[in-house]
């Protein structure tokens, strides 16, 4: 060999042996943290300390294999030959005649029954999907009817009823139907009561009853059904906090802003013999996001 | 030699006698040959694709460790764990477990935050990998249908984390199931159907976690092994591109040798992708249900947002104008447009690209095994560029209330912004990208080196 | 003419005398009541200078400056000035929390005046012991009442328009008791029909658990959820991994 050679043998020597204590190194840091993690279980866990540890063992690990596979080891790049992907025209060829010779005859033979099984594979794939209508019932009017009931007491999430002068100005809080006591009788029939200042109502003609200042709108977004929680108090606006829909509180929730088309809908309310505030009805339209069949009339159950 | 008789050539370890056991029942020497030294190239940018791999394998170890805990139902109970503030609350049962497994379970809180980091990067490790397959133009005959699969690979893993991360029964994750509950309700005539059909009756309905688990645990992970193994046995069989350079021609593979170089590169980065993964597991918090609390339907909070790779999608439902018409009865929600056709037509492009471009763009039906620059087709760098501002843009809108407190800017007024932006931004930024392409592409380049017909 | 003049030297002594009893009196009898005029006096003069010029002298508010307080209640004047939201320079300056421009003496001087002198109706400053509350009860109010505008960890959000549903960081128990009673800018009222004293202290002693209990998960970023996570997966997450696959992998330029 040459001297320059034996010098560049030389320096590749060296790296590779300092490669080798580098690596040794880490992985004994890893080993010790793998212990380390053993301990932090064993007094009881923080995760935090496991976290650490955990990394500092595998980092060890890698970085040690990282340093044999890129500096130890002095494996010289392979070079392939890399065919085109395309089967060779004799292969091709042969398999076509092949095929031809053995199934495919008898399948261009027998065109009718294919087609026959074809159409029994199709409608059993069809049938495979009834199944999937076992998942749940449908709609029917569920979409278009809340628990809400002519004479159903407004109450509190705790349950408590309501009376007009609990709620002042600028005031809101979220209100069920009483007796709803379910997840999904809550879920559509949430509502909140505000408390509107003097003077500030100004409800479209024709819009469902209200009690002095106060005024009760359907909670779920008529966008993405989210419960429209920010009340904007001193604006008379409530924001929905999901896509930032915000409806004018003062004008029967209408949108004026963000993603929403259609405004809350409004509850009818009244005051029951005992000085309590009761729906006087259902919402005045459906509540929640839109549906293609919203504009139907409900199916009348009979009585 | 008859079989029995030891080979004194080599050293006769424990190795060498379970290689030749082996080899006595499945024959194994001419495989291994075969691809023991296959050539990988081994450029840094082609690693992307095997961090998602092995964020996957983080996710499988830790989301069965996770599985063995949950319970999957929404069944009332009263948690009567350690954390005080929660103590006497009626929550689900599913919302139950995560509590004990993040504050009895020893290492539990460590698997879950594991397991959710690992999400978060396992969906943008897919990303990067695939802008880097769409810019060099590894897409390209033969790899069509690898491109393809990997779509759909990055469709199951937003599936994955969807379900997954609704799984807890929190607030957040409850208010972002609404969300597409709502939206599926959207799609005219058979929307109501299907979400009823989904949840097994009217929001919220009783079934809907044990459904999702299955989901989550059995039917989309079986997705994904069974797509990720289709990736990787195309990709072996087709062999890895490679960037030009010297030696590298279309018609050969230039790399590092599969054992023991490139199986030592992949290790550690196996063991590196943990490392990093269970330090932001055990240093930074993430999902804490119990300051969210359980999922109640008429209560919410903000700011509301998804996972980072169902931004953009939140973000079209936020800046999408208020346009709800009625067409002969039937009623076209607001949410229709960007929450089911507009994401539906994104993914079909994605799909469709590879046909796109080598119809109507370089009319290049040939097959490429070496990868471009991402200036050598101008028009790709244009569209891919113009694509992902208007998907940044979007993304961006999904934050928007988090930026107007930021910033301390007017909500409506970033909203306005992100909507002439989303419009106004990709058209331009893609043209100038492909002047830019184009101009850089004006100076001499390395022609392809010639390959065998 | 001796007879006159000791006259009028007598009228002179009474005279005197009477005047100087008279003052010692007056100002033995006006120091007492003083004592106690004093505190509302001086809330009077700081009323003029700092209130009236927006608030108007009696309270009833100014076109254009200043709204009518007079049922705001002591709650109200209590916070405003606790939080160094009022008194504010200009009439057009932004409302918002800042150091104090009055001292705690000038607060209660204030309050006094206004109490007995401007105030007909409004919620009282709240008597609350946030140590002894429900914090259960806390946590579920906040998250139905509160979270949706102040964040599920009362870090504050945007909440339309320029306006700020601010972070609670900084707000001691008395400041956070009191706006849930009054409802400070844009802040619906929480009244006292529907929740009760103990309500507001639980809800208090939920805020302050959020500030002072350790998080179990680590550092929480941001703050904002899942806009924070994607954050840190992406910088921290594949910043790192993206350093590690470069140093492992080839370089184009690298020798064969």
């Amino acid at each position: 060999m040459s001297d320059r050679q034996v010098d560049q043998w030389e320096q590749r020597h060296a790296r590779t042996d300092r490669a080798a204590r580098q690596a040794a190194t880490t992985f004994f840091v890893a080993i010790l943290a793998a212990i380390g993690l053993f301990v932090v279980y064993i007094q009881g866990g923080q995760t935090q300390l496991e976290g650490v540890l955990l990394f500092v063992a595998f980092s060890g690990v890698g970085a040690g294999i990282g340093l044999w596979a890129k500096v130890i080891l002095d494996e010289p790049q392979v070079v392939e030959d890399r065919p085109m992907m395309r089967s060779p025209r004799e292969s091709r060829e042969a398999f076509e005649a092949e095929y031809d010779e053995t199934v495919g005859g008898g399948l261009a033979r027998r065109s009718f029954l294919v087609k026959l099984l074809m159409g029994a594979g199709a409608s059993l794939g069809l049938a495979l999907l009834i199944p999937l209508r076992s998942l749940g019932p449908g709609p029917e009017n569920e979409l278009f009817t809340t628990s809400w009931r002519a004479g159903a007491r407004l109450v509190l999430p705790t349950g408590a009823p309501i009376r007009p002068d609990d709620v002042g100005p600028d005031q809101i809080v979220t209100v069920f139907p009483e007796g709803a006591r379910t997840v999904e009788e809550q879920a559509d029939s949430q509502a909140v009561l505000i408390g509107l200042r003097q003077d500030a109502m100004d409800l479209p003609p024709g819009s469902p009853a209200t009690v002095g200042n106060l005024v009760v709108y359907s909670k779920l977004c008529t966008h993405a059904g989210c419960p429209v929680g920010l009340y904007r108090a001193s604006a008379a606006e409530l924001l929905c906090p999901c896509h930032q829909s915000t409806f004018d509180v003062t004008r029967g929730a209408v949108p004026i802003s963000g993603p929403a088309a259609r405004p809350l809908p409004q509850l009818p309310i009244g005051v029951d013999d005992d000085g309590f505030l009761v729906a006087l009805g259902d919402f005045e339209a459906p509540v929640g996001p839109t549906f293609w069949n919203l504009t139907d009339e409900p199916i009348v159950e009979e009585a | 030699m008859p079989s029995g008789t030891s080979d004194r050539t080599h050293r006769d370890g424990p190795i060498e006698a379970l290689a030749r056991w082996l080899d006595d029942r499945l024959r194994l020497a001419g495989g291994g040959r075969k691809y023991l030294r296959k050539a990988f190239p081994a450029h840094w940018s082609f690693l992307l694709g095997e961090i998602a791999l092995f964020s996957l394998v983080v996710l499988l170890f830790t989301g069965t460790f996770l599985a063995l805990f949950y319970t999957p139902s929404a069944r009332s109970v009263i948690y009567e764990g350690p954390y005080v503030p929660l103590q006497g609350t009626e929550v689900s049962a599913a919302f139950n477990s995560t509590m004990r497994l993040s504050f009895e379970v020893r290492a539990g809180l460590l698997m879950r935050q594991v397991h959710h980091w690992a999400a978060l990067v396992f969906v943008a490790a897919i990303v990067v990998h695939m802008l880097r397959v769409f810019f060099t133009g590894a897409f390209r005959k033969p790899r069509e249908l690898n491109w393809v699969i990997g779509v759909g690979l990055l469709l199951l893993a937003f599936g994955a984390g969807f379900t997954g991360y609704s799984l807890p029964d929190d607030l957040l994750s409850g208010t972002g199931l609404r969300i597409g509950y709502s939206v599926l309700l959207g799609v005219p005539f058979l929307g109501p159907l299907l979400g009823f059909l989904g949840l097994g009756g009217e929001y919220p309905g009783t079934d809907a976690l044990g459904r999702l688990h299955i989901m989550h645990v059995m039917l989309i992970p079986a997705g994904l092994l069974g797509l990720v193994g289709a990736h990787l046995a195309i990709l072996v069989r087709q062999r890895h591109t490679q960037k030009p350079g010297p030696g590298a021609r279309n018609d050969n593979v230039v790399g590092e040798p599969l054992f023991p170089t490139q199986t030592m590169i992949s290790l550690s980065l196996l063991a590196f992708t943990i490392a990093i993964l269970t330090l932001l597991g055990g240093l930074f918090e993430i999902n804490p249900v119990w300051l969210y609390g359980p999922y109640e339907p008429f209560s919410v909070f903000a700011p509301a947002q998804p996972d980072w790779y169902m931004g953009w999608l939140e973000g079209l439902l936020r800046l999408w104008p208020p346009i709800e018409f009625t067409v002969f009865g039937v009623t076209i929600a607001s949410t229709f447009i960007p929450g089911v056709v507009l994401p539906g037509i994104v993914f079909t492009l994605v799909g469709i690209y590879p046909w796109f471009e080598s119809r109507f763009v370089t009319r290049d039906q040939a097959e490429h095994h070496l990868l471009q620059r991402a200036r050598d087709v101008p028009a790709r760098a244009g569209l891919g560029t113009g694509a992902l501002t208007f998907l940044l843009v979007i993304f961006v809108a999904g934050s928007n209330d988090v930026i107007a407190a930021d910033t301390a800017t007017s909500l409506q007024a970033i909203t306005g912004i992100l909507r002439v932006a989303a419009i106004v931004l990709p058209p331009l930024t893609g043209f100038a990208a492909y002047r830019f392409a184009q101009r850089l592409g004006d100076e001499p380049s390395v022609p392809e080196p010639a390959s065998q017909p | 003419m001796r007879a006159g003049r000791v006259r009028l030297h007598r009228i002179a002594v009474v005279g005197l005398g009477t005047l100087l009893a008279a003052v010692t009196l007056q100002a033995a009898l006006g120091g007492r009541a003083g004592a106690q005029e004093t505190e509302v006096d001086r809330g009077a003069g700081i009323w003029a200078t700092q209130c009236a010029l927006c608030h108007g002298e009696l309270g009833r508010g100014m076109q254009d400056k200043g709204p009518d307080i007079r049922a705001a209640g002591t709650a109200a004047i209590d916070f405003v000035i606790r939080t160094g939201r009022m008194p504010l320079e200009d009439a057009s300056n932004r409302v918002q929390r800042s150091e104090p421009h009055l001292t705690a003496a000038q607060r209660d001087a204030v309050l006094a005046f206004y109490d007995r002198a401007i105030r007909t109706g409004g919620p009282d400053i709240p008597r609350i012991e946030p140590r002894t509350a429900d914090l259960a009860r806390g946590r579920e109010l906040f998250v139905q009442n509160c979270a949706a505008c102040h964040g599920p960890t009362a870090a504050g959000i945007a909440v339309g328009q320029r306006d700020l549903a601010p972070s609670l960081d900084e707000a001691s128990p008395i400041e956070i008791a009191e706006a849930v009673r009054i409802g400070p800018g844009r802040m619906p009222v929480f009244g006292t029909d529907i929740y009760t004293e103990d309500d507001v202290e639980a809800v208090t002693a939920w805020v302050l658990d959020l500030r002072e209990r350790a998080a179990p998960g680590g550092a929480q970023v941001g703050r904002s959820g899942p806009v924070s996570e994607g954050a840190i997966a992406w910088i921290v997450g594949m910043g790192l991994l993206l350093l590690m696959i470069y140093l492992l992998g080839e370089h184009a330029q690298d020798p064969p």
